[in-house]
């Protein structure tokens, strides 16, 4: 793989090079997308590639895991899509979050912790290359972990009944995989920002995740609104026409549709501005971040 | 801007620099051109801060920093002429040295395969072709220390700066170290280089800054810094069998300012505005007295002792 930007102009050295004569010249630096696809590619999956990587793909596999466990003891799968919908996202909606906590704390936060990333400050690429280098580092890593996880869980759990239900419910599985991408990126730019905020990030969003996607994401009325989760399931909802992914009761979507309705566009707008938000935030506070 | 320029490579004018209540730099100016220029403080004195803010790593709270022309913080571009050596031993230590460097050399604009091959000249120059493929968690700390070094010359800089180059090398790396930095100097380059130990910079500069409590005290060559010394009385510890005859010999002498013997038994402390006359003076008296001197030592002649004069 070669990078055709470096070769637009180069500066010979005036003196002997350092390091041997074999050395090439000193490339111009990198801009815009040059920048962010060069720190991308120097840590694209880096995250997934330690020990803390094999343990989230472990957690990302735990429901299948889980599933062929009961199959091997003959459990009940609870009849297909259902089972998938009621059964297995809404617990998969924390194990991704786990996942996301971790990685999108970590993708910078540490090397903020061990100073490693003076290495790439010092170099000639913009803070906001890094960033978002980093950050499409941290979508990659996450995306590898869960998407395959969950087409896996849908395999799992759709397979005993014929490749009718399994086409059936396609549309299904594209709405959790949808919104799984979309989670990941809201998600992610949340705790990106939120590791730049401070050093206990991972408890930080443990505790924030806990009250807005965990808590309140499952009240009824305004409330709900508030959090992420009740968007991406929203959007789940208005792609797959499966009201199950509300864990409250059946009812509650049409009694909350009722009482305060959420269009599935006003969602992926509320979802958007989030994301733009913390993008935005996270990329100011970067920008301008010390490193003493 | 080319190399004519580089005499105002690093400039710091008039810079202060506050973490929350405690103050790292002080009022600090400073302008720093091609060679090699020593900046010499003992740990604490705000040495590793400025070098931070040269590579623009941190803003200063007051006055204006400028690198080949530029504000370093907001100028990422002008960090294609710098080469950086932290002072911290933090590295990426799941990958290997090869990795590392190749890394670096994406970032600064090389393509794969020259990066590559870049990475493999500069583990040869820093002599760890053969710890190439180890994870640098592997490495020694002298090894540790060398590959940081390699990645800060690889791109062939203009700019220098190494914070504590020579901290865990053994006495022959320290020896290469020190020539590859001396010729890098004579080169052109401006290279600033920071260190506690006088010695170690005077083997690499004359030129010499000297830095403490976040101030600096003076600048110069090293003959100057040692004229510095020379101005206050020097102390000297001799340890002999007869410290009452020898205190006696030299106050008479009029070479010292005071003796005493409060040390312990056989040693006496003497201070004197005359060092090189004193060590002349101290050997005649030997051998017309015929006393025994089993010891000779100088607590004021290292830094810290020009350091403590200084900041008083």
């Amino acid at each position: 793989m070669t990078n055709d930007n470096h070769t637009a102009s180069t500066e010979q050295p005036t003196r002997s090079a350092v390091g041997g004569e074999s050395l090439a010249a000193r490339p111009a630096p990198l801009s815009g997308l040059a920048a962010v696809k060069a720190v991308f590619r120097i840590s694209a999956l880096s995250p997934v590639r330690r020990k803390r990587g094999v343990i989230l793909f472990l957690l990302a596999m735990l429901p299948v895991i889980l599933i062929v466990i009961a199959d091997l003891f003959g459990a009940e799968r609870g009849g297909g899509s259902r089972f998938f919908t009621v059964g297995v996202v809404p617990v998969y909606h924390y194990i991704e979050m786990v996942i996301f906590i971790f990685l999108g704390c970590s993708v910078l936060g540490d090397d903020m912790e061990t100073r490693t990333l003076a290495y790439d400050l010092i170099c000639p690429v913009s803070r906001i290359a890094v960033y978002a280098g980093r950050y499409l580092t941290f979508l990659a890593s996450a995306l590898l972990l869960v998407l395959p996880a969950l087409t896996a869980v849908f395999f799992a759990c759709m397979t005993r009944y014929g490749i009718d239900s399994v086409i059936h419910s396609l549309p299904l599985l594209f709405a959790v995989l949808v919104t799984a991408m979309i989670g990941a990126m809201v998600y992610g730019s949340a705790f990106i920002l939120l590791s730049l905020m401070t050093k206990r990030a991972v408890l930080a969003a443990v505790i924030i995740t806990i009250c807005f996607e965990g808590f309140l994401a499952n009240l009824p009325l305004r409330v709900c609104s508030s959090s992420v989760l009740y968007h991406l399931r929203n959007l789940m909802v208005a792609i797959s026409d499966e009201s199950w992914f509300f864990p409250m009761a059946k009812l509650d979507v049409a009694t909350m549709n009722e009482i305060f309705e959420v269009t599935a566009l006003q969602s992926v707008m509320i979802l958007g501005l989030l994301w733009v938000g913390f993008t935005v935030g996270g990329v100011m506070l970067f920008k301008r971040k010390q490193f003493p | 801007m080319r190399d004519a320029d580089l005499d105002r490579a690093i400039v710091l004018d008039e810079v202060t620099k506050w973490y929350g209540q405690v103050i790292g730099i002080n009022n600090v100016s400073l302008t720093v051109g091609p060679g090699v220029t020593g900046l010499l403080g003992p740990n604490g004195a705000g040495k590793s801060t400025i070098m931070k803010l040269i590579t623009g790593q941190i803003l200063p709270s007051q006055g204006a920093v400028s690198l080949c022309g530029c504000p370093p913080f907001f100028n990422s571009d002008v960090k294609r002429r710098v080469g950086y050596v932290p002072e911290l031993e933090a590295l990426h230590d799941h990958e290997s040295g090869f990795s590392f460097i190749r890394k670096m050399a994406v970032l600064r604009g090389y393509s794969s395969g020259e990066a590559g091959q870049i990475a493999r000249d500069a583990l040869e120059t820093a002599g760890l072709a053969k710890a190439a493929d180890r994870s640098i968690g592997t490495y020694s700390r002298g090894m540790r220390q060398r590959i940081k070094l390699a990645q800060a010359i690889f791109h062939d800089p203009d700019v220098l700066i190494l914070d504590e180059p020579l901290t865990a090398l053994d006495p022959v790396g320290r020896r290469e170290e020190i020539d590859l930095i001396r010729r890098m100097g004579d080169e052109g380059r401006c290279v600033l280089v920071s260190s506690h130990v006088l010695h170690e910079v005077e083997a690499m500069t004359d030129q010499v800054v000297l830095i403490a409590h976040g101030k600096i005290l003076a600048e110069g060559t090293i003959d100057h810094i040692r004229g510095l010394i020379d101005q206050h009385p020097h102390t000297v510890e001799i340890g002999t069998d007869d410290p009452v005859r020898l205190s006696t010999s030299l106050l008479e002498k009029g070479i010292v300012v005071s003796a005493s013997l409060e040390k312990g038994p056989g040693q006496l402390l003497v201070k004197t505005r005359e060092p090189d006359r004193f060590y002349d003076l101290l050997c005649d008296l030997v051998v017309e007295e015929g006393l025994k001197v089993e010891s000779l030592h100088s607590p004021d002649n290292n830094l810290q002792a020009v350091f403590n004069y200084l900041v008083k």
